[in-house]
């Protein structure tokens, strides 16, 4: 549960508890497979329990929550093939971002914005606790997509729910830092290719990662 | 779906589902018969009037419509079937790029396998029969299932769900006065060139050989003067 009460201040209330949610699920602060209790998340947000219930009922529609008979709610638990599904989608979307992101560097306030959302990314003998980490990660891929300026791009991108199984997927911090590296180096220099062909590679590390997660095998051989 | 059928009817058929589904249903198909354009005002009053449903539902209905980008809502100028900007087609493509490649190559791996395989060849069939005939309905129906062959075949749940085929159709009809035909003729050979690249079972081939057919639509379509487009600051209906 989120250390801090998150009251909403703009829009309807559950939407902004909605958002909150997702944001959690990015940054480890809820996970899949979690119950949603409907009275501890009135308390929480300080609502009423009926926003709660329209709150998880628009997750559900969103494909993040599923209802459970007579038991509240419950955050999604991916299954391997669902996780492969997604991040297969997410490959190609990031590459794109990074691609669309190393075009637009150049825009006002893209390179600052940019090296200060990769900074903290790229230094792996300062690894921020898991929590903090998954939070700046965030920031950079906010950072990398604000620059791209794709509203279609941030609209599947948002939609994916990748962040259901992201968490899971434990890289290596050195590899991590350097994959980071590569991206931030690519974009920063305008490289488009390169810019996505790094973010690629890096969601297909994280896809290899899905079978110390997961059980059962890659379903077919990869043709590269 | 039956082509040309009336928001009326439509809210007939459905009357066993929510309110709101019920008037999303009739936009939906009212768009996708060509009844409804890019660019159309959808006016409140005479949704609640010929749904017969209340203001409320409306209401809910144009805010999810709105969400997935099939329709613009605004409160000062009202609800439109959307009408893209230039701007908005080359970020669609540039998207659709990328996702309908990856349905390509998932889509190869499934049929190299046997699944789908006649299925696929039928809708390549039925899609080059419209290569020397002009546009019409039944040819965007028969590319719309050539694609959507695909997606199926290719099994990826998410993909699926994440097609935006609603804002692909706009585009395709926000678009289709505009295509000469050597536009046509050259899609055509495109297709035959993704068909025969999946046939063959080359994964990376196919995908290219789509990513290469999107992209030469998005030059094409980059290339159109404003008129074609709808204006970045306001709307009003593509001429």
């Amino acid at each position: 549960m989120p250390e801090t009460s998150a009251r909403p201040s703009s829009g309807s209330s559950s939407e902004a508890i909605v958002r909150d949610i997702v944001r959690g699920l990015y940054e480890g602060r809820y996970v899949a497979g979690q119950r949603l209790v409907e009275p501890n998340l009135a308390e929480h947000y300080g609502v009423s329990r009926g926003t709660v219930r329209e709150a998880v009922n628009r997750l559900a529609a969103q494909g993040i929550v599923e209802a459970q008979h007579q038991r509240g709610a419950r955050i999604k638990q991916p299954s391997r093939q669902e996780a492969l599904n997604m991040l297969l989608i997410t490959e190609v979307i990031v590459g794109l971002a990074a691609r669309q992101a190393a075009a637009k560097i150049d825009s006002p306030g893209a390179r600052d914005s940019f090296e200060a959302a990769l900074a903290p990314l790229t230094t792996p003998q300062h690894a921020p606790a898991p929590l903090e980490f998954a939070r700046l990660r965030s920031r950079f891929y906010r950072a990398m997509t604000r620059i791209a300026e794709n509203a279609e791009l941030e609209r599947i991108l948002s939609n994916l729910q990748v962040h259901l199984v992201r968490n899971r997927l434990v890289i290596d911090p050195e590899r991590r830092a350097e994959a980071y590296r590569r991206i931030g180096a690519a974009v920063l220099a305008g490289d488009e290719e390169g810019a996505e062909r790094a973010a690629r590679a890096h969601v297909r590390s994280l896809i290899e990662r899905l079978d110390e997660v997961f059980v059962t095998p890659f379903p077919f051989a990869r043709d590269g | 779906m039956t082509e040309n059928r009336s928001i009326e009817d439509a809210g007939d058929r459905r009357r066993a589902k929510s309110s709101p589904d019920v008037v999303v249903d009739a936009i939906l198909s009212g768009i996708r018969s060509g009844w409804l354009v890019p660019g159309q005002r959808l006016v409140e009053a005479d949704l609640t009037h010929s749904l017969n449903v209340s203001r409320g539902p409306v209401r809910e209905a144009l805010k999810r419509l709105a969400a997935e980008g099939v329709i613009t809502l605004n409160q000062n100028r009202g609800a439109y079937v959307r009408a893209l900007t230039r701007k908005e087609v080359i970020d669609m493509l540039t998207v659709l790029e990328v996702i309908t490649g990856l349905t390509a190559k998932l889509a190869t791996y499934a049929i190299r396998h046997g699944t789908c395989r006649e299925e696929f060849e039928r809708a390549h069939e039925a899609l080059m029969a419209f290569r020397d005939q002009g546009d019409s309905v039944d040819f965007m129906e028969a590319r719309r299932r050539y694609y959507d062959v695909l997606l199926r075949a290719g099994g990826n749940e998410e993909l699926k769900r994440a097609m935006p085929l609603m804002q692909i159709h706009l585009l395709r009809l926000q678009f289709q006065q505009r295509v000469s035909s050597e536009d046509r003729a050259r899609q055509f050979r495109e297709y035959e060139r993704i068909t025969a690249a999946i046939l063959s079972g080359d994964a990376t081939r196919a995908e290219r050989m789509t990513k290469l057919h999107i992209r030469r639509t998005r030059m094409t379509l980059s290339r159109l003067p404003e008129t074609a487009f709808l204006r970045g600051d306001r709307e009003r209906s593509v001429a």
